[in-house]
C-alpha cells in the first residue's frame, strides 16, 4: 500500500503532531475508497503516524534501512488489523492462514520496499525546506 | 517518551483522535451515510479519481491490444465448441430451446421490468487490498442512490451499495461473505442462498449454498435471484461450475461463476427502486 509507505516516510521527518495529522488526512482519503469499516483507516493511519514518529525519535536511527523496517512493522500492524476486522471471522482457519501467507506477507514486503524511494524523496524535501 | 505523554502535543493528538472516533462511531451506529470526514474527502477527490480511472482504462486498453491476440484465438475456439454444443442441444432437447428463450427474456432487462428505476454509474476506484473486489462508483445520494440498492450490469448481478456519500458510493460484490441473497436454479427451481467465501473469491467465484440433498442442480445451470431480500426477482447471477458437499452441514453447494466480469467492470447500473423493494437479507441488516 503506497499510502502507508508515504506516510511512514513523512512521519520519520515530522513531529508527533504533524505525523498524527498527516496520518489522519491520508487515512480519510484511503477511507473514501477502501472497503473497510467507516473511519477504520483514518484512526489506524493516525496511530501509525504517531507511532512511527515516536519510534524514529526514541528507538531507531533515521536511515533508509530503518525506514524500510519501520514501514514493514507498520504495514504488518495495518494488514493484521484489517484482516482481523474484515476477514478473519468470516472464513475458516486454513483459509485464513493461506490468506496471511499468500496475500498479507507479500503486501507487507512490497509496502516496505516502496518506503525506500519515498524515504529519499522526503529526505531531500526535508533538507531543502527545513535545513 | 514520558515527556511526550505529558506534553501539549500529545493532548492535542488525543483530542483529535477522540473527535474522529466519536464522529466515526456515531455514523456507524446511525448507519445510513458515510462518515462526514470520508464524505468530504470523497466529494473532493471523486473528479480526480474519475480522471485517473480514465487514464488507467486507456493505458490498459492500449496494452491489451498487444496481448489479446492469442487469447482471442483461444476464446474463438472455445466459443465455436460451445456453439456446436448448443446447436446439438437445440436439435435434441426442448430445454435448449427454453434456454434460448431465457436469453431473450433477460437481454433487455428494462422491457421486462418496467418498474425498475436505474442510475448509470462508472467505477472510479477499486480497493486493491479487498479480496472480495469491492469498488467505488461516481454516483451518490444526489443521484437517488441509497444504501442496499442492487448494482447490476447487462450480464448479471454485481452486488449492492454499502455506503453512500453525496457524489460517490461504495459497492460490496457478491463475492463477499457478508452478502447472502436468495437464489434459484433456473432449470430445476432448486432454491438456496448465494454468498461468498475467501478461497472462492480469490478465483472469482461465489457459492450457491444450502441446497437440499435431493436437488438436481447440474454444471452449466443458470442461477437467478429468487426475489427474497434486497434483490428483485429473476436477475442473472451466474452459472454452476462445480458441485460439492459442505462438510459442516452435509448440504450440497455449487460454485457459481458470476456472469458479470467483476474484475473488468467499468460501468454499472444501480437499481434505485423497483416494485417490492424493502426487506434485506444481509448480516446485521435492518
Amino acid at each position: 500500500m503506497l499510502t502507508l509507505s508515504l506516510l511512514v516516510a513523512v512521519c520519520m521527518f515530522s513531529s508527533e503532531l504533524t505525523a498524527a495529522i498527516s496520518g489522519l488526512l491520508l487515512g480519510i482519503f484511503v477511507d473514501s475508497v477502501a472497503s473497510t469499516p467507516p473511519g477504520f483507516n483514518a484512526i489506524i493511519f493516525m496511530i501509525i503516524g504517531v507511532a512511527a514518529s515516536l519510534i524514529v525519535k526514541h528507538l531507531f536511527n533515521n536511515n533508509v534501512w530503518a525506514g524500510a523496517a519501520l514501514c514493514a512493522l507498520c504495514a504488518a500492524f495495518y494488514y493484521l488489523l484489517r484482516w482481523l476486522f474484515c476477514i478473519a471471522f468470516s472464513t475458516s482457519l486454513t483459509d485464513n492462514l493461506t490468506y496471511i501467507m499468500e496475500t498479507i506477507l507479500p503486501s507487507i514486503l512490497y509496502t516496505a520496499v516502496f518506503a525506500i524511494p519515498f524515504y529519499f524523496i522526503e529526505k531531500k524535501l526535508y533538507n531543502k525546506f527545513y535545513k | 517518551m514520558r515527556f511526550f505523554l505529558r506534553s501539549r502535543q500529545f493532548k492535542i493528538i488525543l483530542a483529535i483522535f477522540c473527535v474522529v472516533v466519536i464522529a466515526t462511531l456515531s455514523f456507524v451506529i446511525v448507519g445510513n451515510h458515510m462518515s462526514p470526514q470520508t464524505d468530504l474527502a470523497s466529494t473532493i477527490s471523486t473528479p480526480i479519481k474519475s480522471f485517473f480511472a480514465g487514464i488507467s482504462n486507456t493505458v490498459s486498453d492500449f496494452f491489451d491490444s498487444f496481448n489479446s491476440g492469442n487469447e482471442l484465438n483461444l476464446e474463438n475456439a472455445a466459443l465455436r465448441a460451445e456453439i456446436d454444443s448448443l446447436r446439438q442441444k437445440i436439435a435434441d432437447y426442448d430445454e435448449a430451446i427454453k434456454q434460448n428463450e431465457f436469453y431473450k427474456d433477460y437481454l433487455d432487462i428494462k422491457d421486462e421490468n418496467p418498474d425498475f428505476s436505474f442510475t448509470d454509474a462508472t467505477l472510479i476506484a477499486r480497493d486493491s487490498d479487498d479480496p472480495y473486489g469491492g469498488f467505488t462508483i461516481n454516483k451518490g445520494s444526489t443521484s437517488n442512490i441509497s444504501k442496499y440498492d442492487p448494482v447490476i450490469t447487462n450480464s448479471g448481478i454485481v452486488g449492492y451499495v454499502t455506503e453512500v456519500g453525496l457524489t460517490s458510493s461504495k459497492v460490496t460484490t457478491i463475492l463477499n461473505p457478508e452478502l447472502t441473497l436468495g437464489a434459484l436454479d433456473n432449470r430445476t427451481s432448486d432454491s438456496g442462498v448465494v454468498t461468498g467465501s475467501l478461497p472462492l473469491a480469490q478465483k472469482g467465484y461465489c457459492r450457491f449454498a444450502n441446497l437440499s440433498r435431493s436437488c438436481t442442480v447440474a454444471v452449466g445451470d443458470y442461477v437467478v435471484t429468487s426475489g427474497e431480500g434486497i434483490f428483485p426477482e429473476g436477475l442473472l447471477i451466474g452459472s454452476v461450475d462445480n458441485i460439492g458437499i459442505d462438510d459442516s452441514n452435509n448440504s450440497i453447494y455449487a460454485e457459481i461463476k458470476p456472469f458479470a466480469q467483476l474484475d473488468e467492470i467499468r460501468s454499472v447500473m444501480v437499481i434505485t427502486s423497483f416494485d417490492g423493494q424493502g426487506g434485506i437479507n444481509v448480516e446485521g441488516g435492518k
